[in-house]
């Protein structure tokens, strides 16, 4: 990135901001994206697979730290570029693929809370989802003549052979007659019909006249619907994207465990056979969830065989044909590219304004380096917070010498549990290990 | 056949309410309750009812009720609570109601059910029987008084964790009957765990309100009650209870015949106990405890034949641990259903596993060992209103030969189920001490709370189980060691992520996800003993066993010489033959000190007590003489043969010490209830060598010879090490016991 592109203020903002607190920025992404060019590649192609009404599925593979959900943002923003509608939530104790006790439900409602399309990056576009659907039919009915409940319903055609089609057909009609009734009351219901907030049938069937509800066990085949309602509306896909993975590895139960890793497989073999048409699936989670043999991914026999790795692919050599990719760690190359992106932000992309020369750059991975030696580039999170941290300081106190704030950066060591603030209490238990 | 005779009672102490005071609680009651109570057709609310009225309306502290049974406590609690509850506005269950039997919340149900049904309020029954149908429409939405065990609280955290919060999130008052029954012993810290646990995850901490039979500690039961909460209003009524009935049976074993005849076993003591038992037990529903499974099977074997000769349905059914649970299951579905008369014969340590009500007598064959668990029995009796608790004890005796051991001739057990009886009277209860089931409970809560909650850190776990009430005891280091330790071995019960958080092991998984995981109490356990590859038998051994220890067993004396504690087997090599002390002595649990004191006692008063039937009374009295003639009020040894009992009248805790003690200076020696055997050392060397030992030395020394470590149900996954670390600490406070135990004989051998 030798000519740095433009970056906007508030952009700048939001990154700075962002980056400041270890979590990944929503928008801007492209400003500080370095390496793993392979990685993005392969990613664009089953997206394009999938706007062409493909499948797909991925298994992104990469330490606490690494980059996963940063990563996993940017193909998100790269599938809106491509006009495909995005769904994506974190699994969680309460929020996890199959469950009996409204868990996956929890998930589903989770992941359809934050649909993004490319107007709507942010989140919450399944309104606009449904209000262009709804306008297509009523479109369709002005030029076909029949009334826009008739046009709906020979739209959602294909949609209502399908497992729970019929009450989806419904549900958007209800929102049509509210909309067109002027009452929100029924859209809003309808709308929380489709984001599985409903948590019986009974109060679904005296809001909407339905009588199913999207539940534990229909998340899948509600997300197979899905995926044929947005390119009904003019999509070209469905991209459902399913990050901290590990909670599966985490359940306390085999049972459960192997409950969820059923269902995996079913997604799996159905992605891989082409069986479903613009829908892809990308799964992130640490080397455990996949590699363990006791709860791991790998404990379950049908999805080792089908995950296991190119033996071929070792020691620096690539194969991105198989679902799974493993986030190589950023080179010390690819990290002085970052460093230098992160001082292009801070300087609205302007040469002129960088608070510190190159040398500061190598000065600053030197320090890491010796602080913490090279798992710094593992886990790049603290170190880039250092970083933005330092330039910040720079960036406030004009006077400022770079080479004197070096001396007195801390960094932590990543201990994956960045979300959760120890208490720091001496009992010597937090550091504990078997 | 003679009646039981009834014990005197102590007086009430406590100071009568008056009239405006019942009047005044009477109108702080709801209305609807007002209307109940009304109906009942009583005269005015007991005394017990109006001082919990006043306190429970009165304040939002926690309150202890202690009364006799059927003194009206459950209303005494439940009526200005349901009043209360009427009102409520919040989501969720109000009124948790927890009791140790499932029997005694179908009985409590059945109690409350028009007054809750008066006061539109939910009811229901949550445990392994109840019906199904109303915990499902509890779980749809949550409201009203749920009456509970333990076991299925325990079930409710591992199996429901998403619904507890919203079942019991917002709860008013959590009532704990029978409290007495959880001051002590594994069940007891279970329970105080998950009700920190339901604190935990409430809104704000509800108030607890414990009920008990009259205790002998009322500030501990009290501090139990209150947790980490402010101190209870204890409100205390003394008398009112049932009538208590006493009758102990002596019996004298035939003299011996050799060669034996074969109708020896027929005329044998308990061959002549199991036909008064028979005639007297048959037509009602009674429990019998016998002490040792053998005892069981063969009192139950017994008392079968003789329903058989007389051509009678049995009625007598054997209920200990290694019976199937099937078996055992079909003896308390039968005392509960209360068609057929049933008497079930259990041994001492599965008492709290015989989940049923209340019965028409109890019985035990020995002496009284625990006041705590013959309060606990007696208890299950005479629950019903105007009829009186019956206990009926029998003791075998020994014949006594011309050569019988001096120990046989004091006749103690009939003296120690004297002393028992006296201790009963005076509401002595055993203080609680240090409890070993402390780390055994951890494990189970650690478990727990790991299917609960998912994976945590090391530190959230301590922070979340070992830091309060009795739990504070095991320190961070502790804490870590117990971790290591689960989560080493073939079939690890722990295991860590990369991120340094704990996750169920195989073993782990395995252990919650079975139906015997929600109890954390064991059914009774015994050792086998081996001699050279041939069993034995098995028995029952509570006190410190270390290789080189003498037991008794089958007539003999054997010395053990390799303990396999998992396994619970001893190998064993015949100890030298010669006559040995022929009392029954096999018991399951120990006697505390205040007891052993109190057999003294009853040694050197001269009162004979009315229940001891003519027997009983004939052998107290040749006890005391035989104390007097061998002037045990100076002297503590007693001669016999080449062997020396030295009498401490201590507990079965400081004789097994002091043996251990003894051991490690090169004595052989064998604990009974009140003393020590010295093996092979006449009672004039005995003198000198005790004259002359230099106190006690330091616990930790001792410790390393005890090798039963392992008593409750997860102690066998604790690394051996920490289970030594308590069983010191728990001890540590016996060192200057013991050295005063020590000097006193000195004292009294000089």
């Amino acid at each position: 990135m030798t000519q740095p592109a433009q970056v906007k203020p508030r952009e700048r903002d939001t990154i700075v901001q962002a980056l400041a607190a270890g979590v990944v920025p929503r928008v801007g992404l492209q400003h500080i994206q370095v390496g793993r060019a392979i990685e993005v590649g392969a990613l664009v192609k089953d997206i394009d697979r999938i706007a062409d009404g493909g499948s797909s599925v991925r298994f992104i593979i990469g330490e606490y730290g690494a980059g996963k959900t940063f990563f996993l943002s940017l193909v998100r923003l790269i599938a809106l570029e491509r006009r495909c509608v995005t769904i994506h939530a974190d699994l969680a104790p309460d929020r996890r693929i199959h469950a009996t006790g409204g868990q996956a439900r929890g998930l589903y409602a989770e992941a359809v809370r934050h649909m993004a399309t490319r107007t709507k990056a942010d989140g919450g576009a399944l309104s606009s989802v449904v209000e262009r659907f709804i306008s297509e039919c009523v479109k369709e009915a002005e030029t076909g003549g029949g009334t826009v409940e008739q046009a709906i319903h020979t739209r959602l055609g294909e949609i209502q052979d399908l497992v729970g089609g019929h009450d989806f057909a419904q549900v958007l009609k209800c929102y049509w007659r509210g909309s067109e009734a002027g009452d929100d009351a029924l859209k809003a219901a309808a709308l929380r019909w489709l984001r599985a907030e409903y948590p019986t049938k009974t109060e679904a069937r005296q809001a909407l006249g339905v009588r199913s509800i999207i539940d534990d066990a229909d998340v899948y085949d509600s997300l197979k619907l899905l995926a044929k309602f947005v390119r009904l509306a003019g999509y070209s896909g469905l991209v459902v994207v399913f990050d901290e993975m590990v909670n599966i590895y985490k359940l306390q139960s085999a049972q459960a465990r192997n409950q969820n890793f059923e269902q995996i497989l079913r997604i799996v073999n159905d992605m891989l056979q082409g069986s479903s048409e613009g829908l892809g699936f990308i799964f992130g989670g640490t080397p455990e969830f996949l590699m363990d043999s006791r709860r791991g991914l790998y404990s379950y026999e049908a999805l080792q065989s089908r995950l296991a790795e190119n033996q071929f692919a070792a020691q620096g050599l690539v194969d991105m044909t198989g679902p799974v990719i493993r986030l190589q760690n950023l080179s010390p190359e690819d990290f002085l590219v970052l460093l230098g992106n992160i001082r292009s932000v801070f300087a609205l992309g302007d040469v002129s304004q960088y608070l510190v020369p190159d040398a500061a750059l190598a000065a600053f991975m030197e320090h890491c380096n010796k602080r913490i030696g090279e798992a710094y580039f593992r886990t790049p999170r603290n170190t880039i917070k250092a970083f933005v941290q330092f330039l910040a300081v720079l960036e406030q106190n004009p006077g400022a010498e770079w080479t004197q704030l070096l001396g007195a950066i801390a960094l932590e060591q990543d201990d994956g549990a960045a979300e959760e603030a120890i208490a720091a209490e001496d009992d010597g238990l937090a550091d504990f290990t078997l | 056949m003679e009646q039981p005779k009834r014990l005197s009672r102590l007086k009430t102490t406590a100071l009568p309410t008056s009239l405006s005071d019942h009047a005044a609680a009477f109108d702080r009651l709801h209305p609807q309750v007002q209307r109940w109570v009304r109906a009942q057709g009583w005269s005015q609310l007991r005394e017990v009812q109006t001082r919990a009225i006043t306190a429970i309306g009165g304040h939002r502290r926690d309150v202890l009720i202690a009364a006799t049974t059927a003194a009206g406590k459950t209303e005494a609690a439940f009526l200005p609570l349901l009043g209360a509850a009427a009102a409520r506005q919040d989501r969720g269950v109000a009124i948790l109601y927890v009791a140790p039997l499932k029997a005694l919340i179908n009985d409590q149900h059945k109690r409350l059910e028009g007054l809750c049904a008066d006061l539109e309020i939910g009811l229901t029954r949550w445990h392994g029987d109840a019906p199904q149908g109303p915990k499902t429409r509890l779980l749809k939405s949550p409201e009203g008084v749920v009456l509970i065990t333990p076991e299925s609280i325990e079930a409710m955290f591992v199996r429901r964790p998403a619904s507890v919060e919203a079942l019991f999130g917002r709860l008013d008052a959590i009532v704990i009957d029978e409290l007495h029954a959880f001051l002590q012993g594994p069940r007891g810290l279970h329970l105080w765990s998950l009700l920190h646990r339901i604190d935990a995850i409430s809104h704000s901490r509800a108030r607890r309100i414990g009920l008990s039979a009259t205790l002998g500690d009322k500030q501990h039961a009290a501090e139990w009650l209150a947790g980490e909460g402010p101190q209870p209003e204890i409100i205390a009524v003394d008398g009112g209870g049932a009538p208590l009935k006493l009758q102990v049976r002596a019996v004298v074993e035939p003299p011996e015949t050799s060669p034996p005849t074969a109708d020896l076993e027929a005329r044998s003591a308990l061959a002549e106990i199991a036909r008064h038992a028979h005639e007297i037990l048959r037509g009602k529903n009674n429990l019998f405890f016998a002490g040792s499974r053998a005892n069981v099977e063969a009192l139950a074997d017994r008392l079968r034949t003789l329903s058989e000769d007389g051509g009678v349905p049995n009625e007598f059914f054997p209920h200990h641990g290694s019976l199937a649970k099937e078996l055992r299951e079909e003896v308390e579905a039968r005392l509960k259903e209360d068609r057929l008369p049933t008497t079930a014969v259990a041994t001492t340590t599965l008492e709290l596993g015989i989940d049923i009500g209340s019965v028409h007598s109890v019985a035990q064959l020995g002496a009284p060992r625990s006041l705590a668990s013959l309060r606990q029995r007696l208890g299950r009796s005479g629950r019903r209103e105007g009829s009186a608790a019956i206990f009926r004890g029998y003791i075998r005796e020994p014949y006594l030969a011309a050569d019988a051991d001096p120990l046989d001739r004091l006749h103690l057990p009939v003296a120690q189920s004297v002393a028992a009886l006296h201790l009963l009277a005076e509401r002595f209860v055993e203080p609680p001490s240090g409890d070993p089931a402390l780390l055994s409970v951890t494990v189970h809560q650690l478990l727990s709370r790991i299917a609960e909650r998912g994976a945590q850190r090391a530190d959230q776990l301590y922070r979340a189980i070992g830091r309060d009430g009795p739990f504070a005891a095991i320190e961070p280091g502790d804490f870590a060691d117990l971790l290591r330790g689960l989560g080493g071995g073939e079939e690890p019960m722990l295991e860590q992520a990369p991120d340094g958080s704990l996750m169920l092991g195989p073993l782990g998984e395995r252990l919650t996800a079975s139906r015997d995981f929600y109890a954390n109490f064991k059914t009774d356990e015994e050792w086998r003993l081996v001699n050279q590859g041939r069993a034995l038998g098995t028995l029952p051994i509570v006190n410190a066993l270390a290789v080189g220890s003498i037991l008794s067993f089958a007539g003999r004396r054997w010395r053990a010489v390799a303990i396999d504690d998992p396994a619970k087997v001893v190998e064993v090599v015949a100890h030298r033959a010669g006559r040995i002390p022929k009392f029954d002595r096999v018991s399951g649990e120990p006697i505390h000190d205040r007891l052993a004191g109190a057999i003294r006692d009853a040694l050197v008063a001269s009162d004979m007590p009315a229940y001891l039937d003519p027997v009983a009374a004939q052998l107290l009295a040749e006890g005391r003489d035989m104390f007097a003639a061998l002037d045990l009020a100076r002297t503590p040894l007693i001669a016999a043969g080449k062997d020396t009992h030295l009498m401490t009248w201590r507990g079965s805790v400081a004789n097994g010490l002091f043996a251990v003690l003894l051991g490690s200076v090169g004595f052989e020696c064998e604990t009974f209830d009140v003393g020590v055997t010295l093996l092979g050392t006449p009672s004039d060397e005995a003198a000198h060598v005790l004259g002359a030992l230099d106190g006690c030395p330091p616990i930790e020394t001792l410790g390393r010879f005890v090798s039963n470590l392992a008593h409750e149900k997860y102690d066998d996954y604790i690394p051996e090490d920490l289970l030594r670390r308590f069983w010191v600490k728990r001890h540590a406070h016996l060192e200057t016991d013991v050295a005063d135990m020590i000097r006193r004989i000195a004292l009294a051998l000089s």
